[in-house]
């Protein structure tokens, strides 16, 4: 597992960034000479959630129910997101998103509140995503559509034919096996680098890279879009 | 199925977009995570605190009183049984000597 300085919220700005959000974090848009080891400066890439204020997270970590159930509230839509993202089905998301909040708050009392606590909630999530493989190994057929409602997280700017985009490239998502969806969803969706993602997984950075690039090719198969010698 | 009309490109920036993109969690979400963090609500601890709150004062006070009739009990059974030691404690000192003293004498006696 990556330390909490490895996963930083994205706060840097280039001249070639598109801005996504008002004032938020940005999208870069790539090209195909871009060397992908240095596609992602920072990461990982996480809709703004406002910071609760440390004396909350304290009581949380205590056990106080009313300033748990105020921490729950303010990221189930991130956890279940990230869970829904990495495993494409919202029964399997549902589990992998209770568990991650028990670990969480398991961990709490430790969290030192040196990195956003969004951030260090994101890396707990993927970690539970990851080692929850039970039934996705047992699914055989993508989740039928309609089953989970996609919106943009608060703040975010995109046109609409921007966000069917996104749509459409959700439900092709859901059709990708796990070796491939999960570093594909870390690298390119989250923005995380490939020795991060590596470590995640327990794999090789060349693995990563592999598994990615066929992710990649395999949507824009599921798209019926061009491929361009990537 | 829409189709992504800038190839690899248009599919980078979708990609990237979906960081920002959330989904809706169920309605009860909230609730189970609660139960399985085993955090009792407001709603049941106060169910809880009333029960207590409406004990009629009578039965604290009997509850106290037997306690405490029961605490000075126990005391005084300790306070028994340590006595009951001490005493053969002083028992056994004083036979021991006697027995000591018996056999020195013995001895001066022999010696003589």
């Amino acid at each position: 597992m990556p330390d909490a300085t490895l996963l930083r919220d994205v706060t840097s700005y280039s001249a070639d960034r598109e801005a996504v959000g008002h004032g938020g974090p940005t999208v870069r848009r790539v090209t195909a000479d871009d060397d992908v080891s240095t596609r992602v400066a920072d990461g990982p890439r996480l809709p703004s959630v406002d910071e609760p204020d440390p004396g909350m997270v304290a009581r949380a970590a205590d056990g106080d129910a009313k300033a748990t159930r105020e921490l729950v509230e303010r990221y189930e839509r991130l956890v279940y997101s990230i869970a829904w993202k990495m495993c494409g089905d919202p029964q399997n998301a549902d589990d992998i998103a209770q568990e991650a909040f028990l670990r969480v708050f398991r961990g709490l009392p430790g969290f030192r509140q040196e990195a956003r606590l969004s951030t260090w909630i994101f890396r707990v999530t993927v970690s539970a995503a990851l080692d929850y493989r039970r039934r996705e190994e047992r699914r055989a057929e993508p989740p039928e559509a309609g089953a989970v409602v996609p919106r943009l997280a608060p703040g975010t700017d995109v046109t609409f034919d921007q966000f069917e985009q996104c749509r459409a490239v959700l439900d092709a998502m859901a059709g990708l096996g796990p070796a491939v969806r999960r570093p594909l969803v870390l690298r390119e969706v989250y923005g995380l680098r490939y020795d991060e993602i590596g470590t995640l997984l327990g794999r090789p950075v060349g693995t990563v890279k592999a598994a990615v690039h066929r992710g990649r090719a395999a949507l824009l198969r599921l798209l019926d879009g061009r491929t361009q010698g990537r | 199925m829409h189709r992504i009309a800038c190839g690899p490109e248009g599919l980078d920036s979708a990609l990237a977009r979906l960081a920002f993109v959330e989904v809706d969690t169920p309605e009860d979400f909230v609730e189970r995570v609660m139960a399985a963090l085993g955090r009792a609500d407001g709603p049941e601890r106060f169910a809880l605190l009333r029960s207590v709150l409406q004990t009629p004062a009578s039965v604290w006070q009997t509850a106290r009183r037997h306690t405490e009739q029961t605490a000075e009990r126990l005391a005084e059974c300790d306070r028994l049984r340590w006595g009951a030691v001490a005493s053969s404690a002083v028992i056994l000192g004083v036979v021991a000597l006697g027995l000591e003293a018996r056999h020195l004498s013995r001895l001066r006696e022999e010696r003589a």
